[in-house]
């Protein structure tokens, strides 16, 4: 009894502390995202001149964010999926269809991971257009993000695999 | 390869796999099964499918809906739509429905606008003697507006996705949005005339202007982003991004009610959504990689043409498709993935783009209300403290007059294109 009543508390403290990190780095991306887009526009109108790098920036923190917060939508369940066929099912089929839907989006985020990574060998050798970053920078967060994710739905398990799966599916 | 394609990413719908993973599911198997690409193409579709300037414009708005959100701007565009329209027949009703076209002018998002609207003038209709379910429907019609009215974070995605310019298509929503707002009130009107729902105030100029005195800055809002880009100004990008500078300034400095306190939960919001719309842009970018080399949106294009014999029954079956497809997938989700499908159809028939994505739009945007994904109807219904099936029969009348405008829209070019064709 006392191994299974820890399992829930670790993981959810593991959850929370996922949602911190993404929520920190996503925020951090916003405000260089916002101050970047708002100061080329203070450029344009008030200066009369037009930044390129920050356009660039802009973009880069963009994507990031875009990741970051990607993640934090698949730790906190909010991934819009259609259940009502599932729901339709008797238990014994329910909970097969959803280990196997469990299997697939295990199996996706693994490949997004791994190719991700392969990817960045490809890019590494690429560079942004004005600041001459590399471009490995910004691919690096779909293998993060998809990592995170990774760990979210491992926690989920009891979603797809407990013997009430299906009931709470959609979060 | 697109056969794989499409009933693995069917079945992967209907067996409750989320969205996103569904399209990524689906063009992996289909990647796999041709043979022909590296597995690679998928990360790299990904990541470059978010990485395109235009697309900024959507975090900027979705960042500039929280400001407007928690600094208290939805209460005074209330508190003055009360004070103009009030004193019709049914008037809390109509300060509902004027305020969400208000809002629309301001949030880019329907959500936004149920929770903003909902979360005040519910409460306010239930106590002024209008029952829950018929508050309830109007405020989940009326917040469709916000999609339709520019901004629109779907009109944006929809530009990007077809190269059209957006400061046409925001200037062809604004007359369908005041029209849908217009078709509302007169339902609204007739049902509360017949039920006889809520009191008459009377009307009040110095009120009027009393609260137009402290809602003019919030009012400022539309008139800086529609008037910036339709005038020339700004582009859409610069317009969220001087949104985002005023709606800061004025929540936080002149209504002094966005504190420093409310930013960790502003950023995390935002974040949430911008994550949700972007990653899903990123997979159906991943998914319309695979079907534009298998050529299916042009076969599909060549096969409706010459199955359909005119336009009329083309726009038809998008309307058809919309209202099916928006039973289970929210608008933003499904302009993504039909926008790619049926465009290049569009094109072949002739019709205009910004007309199409009106079309198009309006018609997904119906989605919202219908159950069982209607977010809206979902929002409105919780803060109305009533079920989604206890307010079906007061949605009735609503929804058929928005499935009717909708065809207007459809079937009369002219509404759409009036204010685009000045700017051309």
């Amino acid at each position: 009894m006392t191994a299974t009543d820890k399992i829930p508390g670790l993981s959810m403290r593991i959850r929370q502390g996922l949602s911190l990190v993404e929520a920190t780095v996503a925020a951090i991306m916003l405000t260089v995202m916002v101050s970047c887009t708002v100061l080329q526009v203070v450029a344009r109108f008030a200066f009369n001149t037009g930044l390129s790098w920050t356009d660039e920036v802009a973009m880069f923190s963009f994507i990031w964010a875009s990741l970051m917060g990607a993640a934090l939508v698949i730790n906190t369940g909010g991934a819009h999926r259609i259940d009502v066929f599932v729901r339709l099912l008797p238990q014994l089929p329910r909970r097969l269809v959803l280990a196997l839907v469990y299997a697939v989006i295990l199996a996706a985020l693994s490949l997004l991971i791994f190719y991700g990574l392969k990817l960045l060998g490809v890019v590494h050798f690429q560079k942004s257009s004005i600041l001459k970053i590399n471009m490995s920078y910004i691919y690096t967060a779909l293998p993060i993000s998809a990592g995170l994710m990774l760990v979210s739905t491992l926690l989920d398990w009891r979603v797809y695999l407990g013997d009430d799966s299906g009931a709470q599916a959609n979060g | 390869m697109a056969e794989v394609l499409f009933l693995t990413f069917a079945a992967c719908l209907i067996l409750s796999v989320p969205v996103v993973f569904s399209l990524l599911v689906a063009s992996i198997a289909a990647i796999l099964w041709g043979g022909a690409l590296p597995l690679t193409i998928v990360p790299h579709k990904l990541v470059s499918g978010i990485d395109s300037y235009p697309l900024l414009a959507i975090p900027l708005f979705i960042v500039f809906g929280e400001v407007v959100n928690k600094g208290g701007i939805g209460r005074r565009i209330v508190d003055f739509s009360q004070a103009l329209v009030g004193s019709f027949r049914g008037g809390l009703a109509h300060a509902n429905i004027t305020a969400s076209m208000f809002f629309g002018g301001i949030s880019g998002s329907a959500t936004a606008d149920s929770a903003a609207i909902g979360s005040v003038l519910i409460p306010a209709m239930k106590r002024g003697g209008y029952p829950a379910p018929f508050s309830v429907a109007v405020t989940a019609t009326s917040s469709i507006i916000g999609i339709i009215i520019p901004p629109s974070v779907d009109l944006i995605l929809y530009g990007w996705l077809t190269d059209t310019p957006m400061d046409e298509l925001f200037a062809g929503g604004l007359l369908p949005g005041v029209l849908i707002g217009a078709a509302l009130m007169v339902v609204a009107y007739v049902i509360s005339s017949q039920k006889g729902y809520g009191v008459r105030q009377p009307f009040s100029l110095p009120e009027l202007a009393r609260k137009t005195g402290d809602t003019f800055p919030a009012l400022m809002m539309p008139l800086i982003i529609i008037g910036g880009i339709l005038g020339g100004i700004f582009t859409v990008t610069e317009a969220a991004a001087a949104a985002v500078i005023y709606g800061l300034l004025i929540t936080s400095l002149y209504y002094r009610e966005l504190k420093l306190s409310d930013f960790p939960a502003l950023f995390t919001d935002a974040a949430k959504t911008i994550g949700q719309v972007m990653f899903l842009l990123g997979t159906a970018k991943v998914f319309a990689y695979v079907m534009t080399i298998e050529q299916v949106p042009l076969k599909l294009s060549q096969t409706l043409f010459e199955a359909l014999p005119s336009t009329q029954l083309f726009a038809l079956n998008v309307i058809l498709i919309c209202l099916v497809v928006g039973l289970f997938l929210t608008p933003a989700i499904a302009t993504i993935i039909l926008t790619p499908i049926l465009f290049p159809a569009a094109q072949s028939f002739g019709i205009d783009p910004v007309h199409f994505g009106l079309m198009l739009v309006s018609g997904l945007a119906l989605g919202h209300v219908t159950p069982p994904v209607g977010l809206t109807l979902l929002l409105s219904a919780s803060i109305g403290g009533i079920t989604v099936e206890q307010s079906l029969k007061s949605l009735l009348p609503f929804l058929a007059m928005l499935v009717a405008i909708v065809l207007v829209i459809a079937y009369v070019p002219a509404i759409t294109l009036f204010i685009p064709e000045l700017m051309r």
